[in-house]
């Protein structure tokens, strides 16, 4: 794999011819808003004046503040959305001619879609979450083969929803984020059967050994399996439908490679095990590989993140020792 | 009905419920620690079916591990013995865990037979073979764990010794297996 600095030199042509778009899209962002601030400047003192007349009853016709409120609103969401589609095509350009490129010079048997995402029946398949997925959106899909491994992944933002009558009897419908982050499937390297779910564990860590007990009750998930791993137990609750197989797939070398996978990310880690996959949601609430229109694309520190950012993500597969195939499985 | 009575009803109804809960608690605790011995029992004769054809494939190429191919052969008939007791047969299995770390450790001498398609095979079965024994006496732990815990903590304990139920012992390895293997001693055959 090349270096960081070594990519960097490679993408200066393509960096520049960018990075001069670039700077023309900030100038037509600041062109917009200062039309909508002297549309503002414009009409907030009239309607301002106007109402103030009002104040001293000399006339009572309020038409000079509702057509200057009205061509202030139509302004302010033209702008808004001029703003906002300047920036969506200057994202764009950059995952399509940049992103793509990095991508490929670390790994190039990985391909890369800004606008693709997993399957969300592959989703459902991992059986991590519960709830429905009323809402389900995604980004920056990335699928191939790190050394033995096949895997594939993508930003995931799903919500369920959940409508309650309020206190006047009205029906109101709000949408709960149950999942917002990094979503991973990779080949898995050893063989079984059933299905064993990884989740984080909030309830022994809040209430100890009868935590444990609630845990038990849960209706929803198969058996509770009790591992021997102490840091392990205390960070995750497992599931499971098979007691054996469960330690099969969770030998004592995966339990401590989850548990330092989990200190390196600094985030929540649900994993299960199903069919010939492991699946891997990695709770992340900032939106990952979003390139900054203010920056400079010429400062190499911020394309440095997104390499960094990439290979945390691709450094899973090494992380969890996945490319070991010892086994029956190839 | 005055609540007195209410109480002098749903008190000791309650009380039956609950001890009948404790109670199949346990037996299904047993039951559970007898499953996991029959599990490790399945993955240890997986292990004995795979060595005929682990011992037929090394012996063309392993020309001077003649006597750790002997040892286990004879051991495998050892733990195929329907006659032998469980105590002779678990030490035999324990002896078997050991010989087979050393012919593992043995192969490396050999490069051809390493790259053998057949013998790759043969590795990846024995290796997961291994790991599922592994884990098999995992989950016969963590059985007896539980098990023990119903039987020592109050106030299912009162129902245990009621029972006549007794704590059990986690599986271990003997001081045979934990002996290191003599790599030196492989070296020089």
């Amino acid at each position: 794999m090349e270096s960081f600095d070594t990519i960097y030199q490679r993408l200066q042509p393509e960096l520049a011819g960018l990075e001069e778009s670039r700077i023309e899209q900030v100038k037509k962002l600041k062109k917009t808003f200062m039309i909508f601030l002297i549309i503002t400047a414009v009409c907030v003192p009239v309607a301002a004046a106007d109402v103030f007349y009002q104040a001293f009853g000399r006339y009572h016709q309020y038409l000079p503040a509702a057509i200057a409120g009205f061509i202030l609103l139509v302004t302010g969401i033209v702008c808004g959305i001029r703003a906002g589609n300047i920036k969506k095509k200057f994202k764009i350009v950059f995952k399509t001619e940049i992103l793509t490129k990095i991508i490929h010079a670390i790994n190039p048997d990985l391909s890369y879609n800004y606008a693709d995402k997993i399957d969300m029946s592959k989703f459902k398949q991992s059986d991590i979450f519960k709830q429905s997925c009323d809402v389900y959106n995604g980004e920056d899909y990335i699928t191939g083969i790190v050394d033995k491994t096949k895997i594939e992944m993508s930003e995931l933002h799903c919500q369920y929803r959940q409508t309650y009558t309020d206190s006047k009897g009205n029906t109101q419908t709000k949408y709960v984020t149950f999942f917002k982050g990094l979503f991973m499937i990779a080949d898995f390297n050893k063989e079984f059967k059933g299905k064993t779910i990884v989740l984080p564990d909030t309830m022994e860590k809040t209430f100890g050994w009868l935590g444990k007990k609630f845990q038990k009750m849960n209706v929803m998930r198969n058996q509770l399996i009790t591992l021997e791993d102490p840091v392990f137990e205390k960070e995750f609750a497992v599931y499971g439908d098979d007691q054996v197989e469960a330690r099969y797939i969770l030998s004592t070398s995966l339990m401590s490679r989850i548990t330092e996978l989990k200190k390196k990310l600094g985030c929540k880690l649900y994993m299960s095990f199903v069919g010939k996959s492991v699946y891997i949601g990695i709770h992340w609430s900032k939106n990952l590989f979003e390139p900054n229109i203010k920056k400079s694309l010429l400062d190499s520190s911020e394309i440095e993140l997104f390499y960094h950012e990439l290979n945390l993500c691709f450094g899973i597969v090494e992380d969890l020792n996945l490319n070991t195939r010892i086994w029956t499985k190839a | 009905m005055s609540p007195v009575i209410i109480a002098a009803i749903a008190v000791p109804v309650l009380l039956i419920l609950i001890w009948i809960g404790m109670n199949n608690s346990l037996v299904n605790k047993k039951n559970q620690v007898e499953n996991a011995f029959g599990s490790i029992d399945v993955q240890l004769k997986k292990r004995t079916d795979l060595i005929p054809n682990l011992v037929a494939t090394v012996q063309q190429y392993m020309k001077h591990e003649a006597g750790l191919l002997t040892e286990i052969t004879a051991l495998r008939a050892q733990v195929t013995d329907p006659n032998a007791s469980e105590g002779d047969r678990f030490a035999a299995e324990g002896q078997l865990s050991n010989k087979l770390g050393s012919l593992n450790i043995a192969v490396e001498n050999y490069p051809d037979l390493k790259a053998s398609q057949n013998f790759m095979q043969l590795q990846g079965s024995m290796n997961e073979v291994e790991e599922q024994i592994s884990a098999s006496r995992r989950a016969y732990n963590a059985a007896v764990t539980s098990y023990n815990n119903g039987v020592e903590m109050f106030p299912s304990s009162i129902i245990a010794s009621s029972k006549g139920y007794k704590r059990k012992a986690v599986f271990e390895i003997t001081e045979a297996e934990r002996q290191n293997v003599d790599v030196k001693g492989l070296f020089n055959s």
